[in-house]
């Protein structure tokens, strides 16, 4: 049985600044197969953009402490020579993230920005590079790529830049496609068009996916799996299926039921009250228990670990899981609100 | 409920709003390139007490529409009536008595709040600015604690406060003069999902207490849904559909519409619908496509027509006006869609030809 | 792109043209005494009076006299074109000398140009890439002294240095390149590096501001993340963003240096322009302190023509506007 595409496991990223310790992440493990799309869900502070861009080392390594591995088909990432991730970069796994029109060079064509992608792994000539740019383009369904691939990013719209975008992470057919907020930029209908273009490629290309974001909705719709982040833990991941028709953990919850949608008929929406603990000092014990509705007294000193429950279904919490679907019902109201409303 | 029932005089009337903005080229000789058509003919009412979304995606002219009808931007045609009275045109200290009545809550809880001021200062600017007699103080108390901030906290700056409590500032400075109509043009979309949804909470809960009218401009279909009671869809200026929540998302008349909520991600859980996938992206506002703005894209016409690559003449060349489709819903369409449409389809034979695909 | 530099050109000519108009107000229509004294320079005798009275036209109203002024500056007057009349000091004919001494301050000027953007850019990308490092430090504190330190005495201590004590260097003076390539650039050196170290300390500040701007940008991130080498990522996506700006100034700088030599000038004894413009001064010779003022702002305006030029050039989102 061949190793998983990619393998997190104990990721802590920390952050040293002048008021202390950011801990960004703290202690994340996950899983991707081949062909498969991973959605990362968590709102900023999270966690979920940092622990990528460890992946690749692109954090500013002055500040940052990182610990635990990041596998890349069983090689660490974290370790891995300036040397081997450049090498890593760019043709074995391809990045794509949140705003094209600042993510592109304003300076150069879009055609010579592919191209050079080509050119810097696979030392082809020029006129090659080029035109194994402009198939790039069309397969990402970029109309007239020929002439597009000589136009500068402002003369496109921010739909096409994003094709850009995946066309440029994708030309050398990498093992694993990490979508940082491919969307959150770009208008709905856009939108359905970039999630069918990397979902296309993935089938076409049988590569792995992560899908970092923070809509629940948008990563329920494409992702198989889930993980779902909070203060820089995951709090419960698993297949999508599962995950969102029986969902396990309060935050879940309380993501779940706080997100207007086309369909849902117009109530009240339920937020989470409260705001996101601080990453300097996290509390002891699970980090969303001061906005739980369904504490207990061991929630504010033990920190639980994910437990599966059966399925590829893991979760992070103290609460009896038998109950769980009757404590949902039946929220417990004894004050609990964190200081202040967000 | 329409409109028609609850008021005879609705409290926003708008009628043909247009807004064009000249492009001109060369610094000193400035010379007259083209126009960008950002808003026409616009004509929507909202009836007191009511929410009108209106939801559409960049380039539809949203946004410039409430600038308009909040008066920060003049309109190049057309009139707008705010219960019954005439504000188009009114400057001066007719436009501030008008302010006093009509207020609006911005999108960037980070620009909109002037960093130099306090929140306390912030909130009490339009009191003073209106001469609102009493104690000030007091007055900025209650509006912080309305919102749910700490009164004590009105001494802090903005950059002291998260971008939830920073949007709650605004609607505290919008609420300080008990105005009847409050626009709030994409009042969530910078916050994170969990405060989303307490912002949406404290516009609804104020509106029951206060009988505030709200026009919400958003790009985000759910919260649209979530928060009105009538919705305009506009597309390159124009609307191109009025109707209710439920209408909208169960049986939406209008192509785009359709797409639109097709495209709105459903909520987690549910099974997932197929996506209307529209090709190409939106023509330039600065050269719409004749007759029906919506054409070179749509589905629809691709289905009446029975042919991928032809649109049918009567779209190509002539506007649908908005008209009447049942109560309180209007269409601006030739071939209004029925659910049994296959959308999907015919967006689907529309991509995989990519010499049909307009000219961007 | 053509109608716009033609565009631009008549611009220059209409600055020119406002230019002349406010030097001639100035200097010959302000009352104090009689004109044709003023311009006689100094202890004139009766004849150059009777020529400057007729070359002026002093007998004519004050519009006659600038269309005369103008007429003889575009078609030429009997000491060749354009016309801008002898020196009343010297008695010696403007046009020929003007084109000896503007190759001098050009040569002076582009050569320190050239000598300050190789020493100016490479700091600056090194202290941007490295910064509050010892080298960004050192850099920063010996930029400082060059930006305090006056340009004659940069000037002179370089002389007293190189050619006084260590005798590697020939003093001041000029030999042209035709005649003595070495000497022509041993007799240059000085000049060039007494005005280029303190642009140097100024440019490289500024690429180290665009730079570190820049490197904080999304798209080097994404260069990073395509695997790109750092050396690739720096020089070619980073600098040439950050260039972009300093190339305009740069086009602006050494338009208006072309004016402003006149210290470094003197000091090595170079018969440039800025010398030149200096004796006029001090002479009360207005026809040469007329010809340099035309020449510069000649200069100035194309050569920031030539700015936004570059700038389009280099910028393809300012192209199209």
């Amino acid at each position: 049985m061949s190793p998983p595409l990619l393998e997190i496991r104990g990721l802590s990223v920390h952050f040293r600044t002048p008021d202390g310790v950011v801990r960004a992440v703290d202690g994340l493990s996950l899983t991707l197969e081949r062909g498969h799309i991973v959605g990362v869900v968590g709102e900023s502070g999270s966690g979920k953009s940092v622990t990528f861009l460890a992946a690749m080392q692109l954090l500013d390594y002055g500040r940052a402490e990182v610990r635990g591995e990041i596998l890349l088909d069983g090689v660490d990432l974290l370790t891995a020579s300036p040397r081997e991730i450049r090498r890593i970069r760019g043709a074995r796994v391809g990045m794509i993230f949140q705003d094209p029109m600042s993510a592109l060079h304003p300076l150069f064509r879009i055609g010579d920005q592919i191209s050079e992608t080509v050119r810097a792994h696979r030392g082809i000539g020029r006129r090659e590079a080029a035109a194994r740019a402009v198939e790039a383009l069309r397969q990402v369904g970029m109309p007239n790529p020929e002439e597009r691939a000589h136009q500068y990013p402002h003369e496109l719209s921010g739909g096409m830049r994003q094709r850009v975008m995946i066309a440029m992470a994708l030309v050398l057919e990498p093992e694993l496609l990490i979508a940082d907020e491919p969307t959150t930029a770009l208008d709905t209908t856009v939108e359905a068009q970039i999630l069918e273009i990397i979902d296309e490629m993935k089938s076409r290309l049988g590569i792995g996916v992560v899908l970092v974001s923070h809509s629940l909705a948008t990563v329920s719709d494409v992702a198989d799996d889930v993980v779902v982040m909070y203060a820089g833990r995951a709090v419960e991941r698993g297949p999508c299926t599962r995950v969102f028709s029986d969902p396990q953990h309060p935050y879940t919850w309380g993501l779940l039921d706080s997100i207007p949608t086309v369909d849902a008929r117009r109530e009240r929406l339920i937020p989470i009250p409260g705001s996101p603990p601080s990453l300097i000092n996290p509390p002891a014990g699970c980090r969303f228990a001061a906005r739980c509705r369904y504490r207990f007294d061991a929630c504010m000193t033990d920190l639980p670990d994910l437990v599966e429950r059966g399925h590829g279904h893991a979760d992070a919490c103290l609460l009896d899981p038998a109950r769980r679907r009757d404590v949902r019902q039946h929220p417990v109201q004894a004050g609990l609100f964190a200081s202040g409303m967000p | 409920m329409t409109p028609h029932d609850a008021d005879p005089v609705p409290l926003l009337e708008i009628r043909g709003l247009t807004k064009r903005f000249p492009v001109t080229r060369g610094v000193v000789f400035a010379r007259h390139r083209g126009e960008i058509h950002a808003v026409e003919d616009l004509t929507l009412h909202v009836a007191r007490g009511q929410t009108l979304g209106i939801v559409g995606e960049s380039g539809s002219g949203k946004s410039t529409t409430a600038r308009m009808i909040a008066r920060l931007i003049e309109p190049t045609a057309g009139t707008i009536r705010f219960d019954g009275q005439d504000i188009t045109r009114v400057t001066g200290g007719e436009l501030r008595d008008v302010r006093r009545r009509l207020q609006m809550i911005f999108q960037d809880p980070y620009g909109s709040l002037n960093p130099r001021h306090t929140a306390g200062q912030i909130v009490a600017a339009p009191l003073r600015v209106h001469r609102i007699p009493g104690d000030t103080r007091a007055q900025v108390a209650a509006l912080l604690e309305r919102v749910g901030l700490n009164p004590e906290h009105g001494s802090r700056y903005p950059h002291e406060f998260s971008g939830g409590q920073r949007q709650r500032i605004g609607i505290a400075r919008a609420l300080a003069l008990h105005p009847e109509l409050i626009i709030c043009d994409e009042p969530v979309s910078a916050l994170d999902v969990s405060v989303q949804a307490h912002i949406l909470n404290l516009l609804g809960d104020l509106q029951r207490e206060f009988g505030i009218t709200y026009v919400v401009i958003s790009h985000d279909l759910g919260v649209i849904r979530h928060v009105s009671d009538q919705i305009a869809v506009m597309y390159l200026g124009r609307v191109v559909e009025i109707a209710d929540g439920q209408t909208v998302s169960t049986a939406p008349a209008h192509p785009y519409t359709a797409a639109l909520v097709s495209a709105a991600p459903a909520h987690p859980g549910t099974t997932s619908r197929t996506r209307i996938v529209l090709s190409g992206d939106a023509p330039s506002p600065m050269t719409p496509p004749s007759g029906c703005a919506f054409h070179p894209r749509c589905p629809k016409a691709r289905l009446v027509s029975g042919d991928p690559h032809v649109v049918p003449e009567q779209c190509r060349t002539f506007r649908p006006p908005l008209s009447d489709h049942g109560a309180g819903h209007q269409v601006a369409c030739w071939f209004p869609s029925t659910v049994r449409d296959d959308l999907v389809g015919a967006a689907r034979s529309m991509t995989t030809d990519p010499a049909i695909l307009p000219p961007v | 792109m053509g109608r716009y530099i033609l565009r631009r050109l008549l611009w220059t000519i209409a600055v020119v043209l406002v230019v002349t108009l406010v030097t001639f107000v100035i200097f010959y229509v302000l009352p104090s005494g009689d004109p044709a004294l003023r311009f006689a320079g100094k202890e004139p005798t009766p004849q150059v009076l009777a020529q400057v009275r007729q070359d002026l036209g002093l007998n004519h109203n004050v519009v006659i006299q600038y269309l005369l002024y103008l007429k003889r500056l575009v078609f030429g007057d009997r000491y060749g074109w354009p016309g801008l009349g002898f020196s009343y000091s010297t008695g010696a004919a403007i046009a020929p000398q003007l084109w000896q001494r503007a190759l001098i301050t050009i040569q002076l000027v582009l050569g320190a140009a050239v000598l300050w953007m190789l020493i100016g850019i490479p700091i600056g990308v090194i202290s941007a890439m490295r910064p509050r490092s010892v080298f960004d430090r050192a850099s920063l504190l010996t930029g400082l002294v060059f930006i305090s330190t006056p340009v004659f005495w940069l000037g002179l201590m370089l002389l007293w240095l190189f050619w006084s004590t260590l005798g590697w260097l020939p003093g001041t003076g000029y030999v042209a390149f035709t005649t003595d390539p070495v000497q022509w650039a041993a007799h240059m050196i000085m000049p060039w590096f007494t005005l280029a170290l303190l642009f140097a300390a100024i440019y490289a500040r500024v690429i180290r501001g665009n730079m570190l701007d820049t490197l904080g940008e999304d798209y080097i991130r994404t260069a990073r993340a395509k695997g790109l080498s750092e050396r690739r990522v720096i020089t070619h996506h980073a600098l040439r963003a950050s260039i972009v700006p300093v190339i305009t100034l740069l086009a602006i700088d050494v338009g208006t240096l072309i004016g402003g030599t006149v210290i470094t000038e003197t000091v090595f004894n170079l018969q440039g322009l800025g010398n030149w413009v200096l004796e006029g001064a001090l002479n009360q010779d207005l026809p040469v302190t007329l010809a340099v003022t035309l020449v510069v702002t000649i200069a100035v305006s194309i050569l920031s023509l030539f700015a936004d030029i570059a700038y389009a050039y280099l910028d393809p989102r300012v192209r199209f506007k």
